[in-house]
């Protein structure tokens, strides 16, 4: 799954550009993703809409994948 | 007084002599007490029958058949019931009630010894988690009258109870003769109506029946094969990817996923962009050119036509959001290109070469051009460049036009994602997720995703995906896993769970770990290795201990846990993953079964009836 990162308000901002187009008919389905921060706090990220792009002012970033920060080691 | 059937007798009728009578009218001036409509308990005088749908036995000595007199009727079949010395010691029977209506359960008692003795009369209501019970006395004779002991009691739930039969001393085992159980509606126990156990499918169990056939008192149920052979349930919800159209999906034939339905509905033909180019609507992004609508030529009015500006550069006109880069389409349009330019073709293409080029080069001539079965990859947009021979990069052709009309794309498989994951018991306890990309799949590029045998499941394809219902009460509580190992090498391998101030429990690769409501951890160190892509039969039992089954065989256990009852009400059950983006990706699951009540002597009957229908160990 790829991913933005970028500020919150810029994810959430994605994510409200991704639910308009996609105008959800469906009666279970209502939002396309919910926003994970970094683990530090420092930054935000939301999953990528593969057919939508962000805003053109936006800067969020895109990422094929969520580096291994994202998911700090626990033990199992 | 008794009778033989399942329906009240006619009570109190009135010969209406003043008035016309025929043969087929009888006014009856009022119901019995307790008289709506029948005895709610079956085999009312064969509380030794403990099959499942019958007089479950907890914790009893044994139930000896037909040991003494009855007290109406003359015949011998009253039970004698020994309880072992604990206050839980009981048969029960499963019932389903209504909210608020009121219910009297009865049944007639006697000591087998020389001294009063005495039990209980007790509900659980499974949907509150709660109960009622009141002590009685079984004297050391039977009357008919005075010897039954009643407790009346309003239902606040609609859902299935217990009706419990028990001891009502820790500490010492007793005897006692039971006959003629019932439950009826009202604030009286009503005449006596005798029931039986019917043969049916749960007397005895069908060899062939679905799991809700053979084993009852289940709490909820998902599962992508059928419940039960009686009832219409569906499996699932899904959502197909095209337009976010969602649709029930039931079974076929044979109790399994109806994958003819699923993949119709799935795959079905879905226009993503249809274009219009009558004046004022056009729509497509240029990149080195312009765009008009409403253009005429070779006879055709309504026409996209596209000018190349820039310079030697790439010339093209694309239309966004065409393909989702995981499933096929279909890609129609007409093109017109006049002669005498330098471009002497069209190029349809996304924008990578490893995605697929459509090269068109008539001239002179509206041409129909149809594409089938393009399946995208790496880039999102249809466009349409502008070429010279076989090159598309640079044209220094400023001036030169092309035109376009009729473009339609039409997405021709999907992705079914599973919005919902349905509780066939009827409990309604449903497992959802209502965001897009945290929903796990069912189909995928149009294809079933299925296990080695053909069979459907649900596959968390990232670790974002999951789904969640309603917690239930985990004392005792014992479910059962069939799945499939992600890829999953790192910590996170959870399959299912409840979280934070309540219990949660985690599969890993080389041991399930469970925390209690106080955040104790308890770790079950398991006898193998999890691999991923391989598919296991979980259970895991939570009753004061913990123990782990893995393919029906004991992987490992924690002696006196305690109590895991829940303390926030808000906590979910979660399959996939115990908390947010921890899910085991591409990690499976086939069916999920829950019962929040003891099922020590059916645990190896429930797992042979999963292993017998998904086949998943030897």
């Amino acid at each position: 799954m790829a991913w933005y990162i970028g500020t919150r308000e810029e994810v959430e901002a994605y994510n409200e550009k991704v639910n308009e187009a996609k105008a959800y008919k469906g009666s279970i389905t209502s939002n396309w993703a919910n926003p994970r921060q970094h683990p530090d706090g420092s930054k935000w990220a939301i999953a990528a809409n593969n057919s939508i792009e962000p805003q053109e002012e936006s800067n969020l970033i895109f990422e094929v994948q969520l580096s291994d920060d994202w998911t700090p080691e626990e033990e199992l | 007084m008794a009778n033989s059937n399942n329906w009240g007798e006619i009570y109190n009728s009135t010969w209406w002599g003043d008035e016309d009578w025929t043969a087929n009218s009888l006014k009856i001036d009022s119901a019995p007490p307790g008289f709506a409509g029948q005895n709610l308990l079956l085999g009312s005088e064969e509380l030794n029958k403990a099959q499942d749908g019958q007089w479950i036995q907890r914790l009893i000595s044994s139930v000896t058949a037909d040991d003494e007199v009855a007290p109406i009727g003359g015949e011998t079949t009253a039970e004698s019931v020994a309880f072992t010395a604990n206050k839980q010691s009981r048969i029960e029977q499963l019932v389903t009630l209504v909210a608020g209506t009121e219910y009297t359960f009865s049944v007639w008692a006697k000591a087998t010894g020389g001294s009063p003795q005495s039990f209980r009369l007790s509900y659980y209501d499974n949907t509150a988690g709660s109960g009622a019970r009141e002590n009685e006395t079984a004297p050391t004779s039977w009357d008919a009258s005075t010897g039954r002991a009643t407790m009346t009691f309003t239902a606040a739930s609609s859902g299935t109870y217990w009706m419990r039969i028990q001891n009502a001393s820790a500490g010492a085992a007793q005897s006692i003769y039971f006959w003629g159980a019932m439950l009826n509606e009202g604030a009286a126990a009503g005449d006596y109506i005798k029931t039986t156990f019917a043969v049916g499918p749960t007397d005895p169990p069908v060899a062939n029946a679905q799991f809700g056939d053979n084993f009852g008192r289940v709490s909820a149920y998902y599962s992508l094969r059928q419940f039960t052979t009686a009832e219409d349930t569906n499996a699932i919800r899904v959502r197909r990817s095209s337009d976010d159209t969602e649709q029930d999906i039931g079974f076929d034939s044979n109790g399994d996923l109806d994958t003819t339905a699923l993949t119709t509905f799935v795959n079905a033909d879905v226009d993503i962009y249809t274009s219009d180019f009558t004046s004022g609507n056009e729509d497509m992004a240029e990149v080195n050119g312009t765009g008009a609508d409403g253009q005429t030529i070779g006879g055709v009015s309504d026409a996209y036509k596209f000018t190349l500006s820039g310079g030697a550069v790439a010339h093209y006109t694309r239309t966004d959001s065409s393909f989702d880069r995981v499933n096929s389409y279909d890609v129609s349009f007409d093109y017109y290109i006049p002669s005498g330019q330098t471009i002497d073709g069209i190029r349809v293409r996304t924008g990578a070469t490893g995605d697929g080029e459509y090269d068109q080069t008539t001239l002179d001539a509206w041409t129909s051009v149809a594409i089938e079965n393009w399946t995208p990859t790496s880039k999102s947009t249809c466009r349409f460049n502008a070429l010279v021979g076989s090159s598309i990069d640079p044209i220094d052709a400023d001036g030169d036009v092309f035109y376009l009309k009729n473009i339609v794309v039409t997405q021709t498989t999907a992705d079914g994602a599973v919005t919902t994951f349905y509780d066939q018991t009827g409990n309604g306890n449903d497992a959802t997720n209502s965001t897009e990309s945290e929903q796990p799949l069912v189909v995928s590029g149009g294809s079933v995703l299925v296990d080695g045998n053909g069979k459907a499941k649900i596959q968390a394809t990232a670790s974002t995906q999951y789904l969640t219902a309603s917690r239930i009460n985990p004392n005792p509580l014992y479910s059962f896993y069939a799945l499939e190992k992600g890829t999953s090498t790192g910590a996170f391998s959870g399959f299912t769970g409840q979280w934070v101030d309540s219990y949660a429990i985690f599969f890993g690769s080389t041991r399930a770990s469970v925390f209690d409501t106080s955040g104790t951890r308890h770790n079950v160190a398991r006898g193998t290795t999890m691999t991923s892509g391989n598919r296991y039969l979980i259970s895991a039992v939570f009753d004061n201990d913990i123990e782990i089954y893995q393919d029906g065989t004991l992987e490992g256990s924690v002696s006196a846990v305690g109590d895991l009852r829940f303390s926030d009400a808000s906590q979910k059950l979660r399959f996939f993953s115990y908390s947010a983006n921890n899910s085991d990706p591409d990690s499976c699951l086939q069916e999920i079964i829950i019962f929040n009540s003891d099922q020590s002597t059916n645990r190896t009957g429930i797992e042979t009836n999963i292993n017998d229908h998904f086949d998943i160990y030897t």
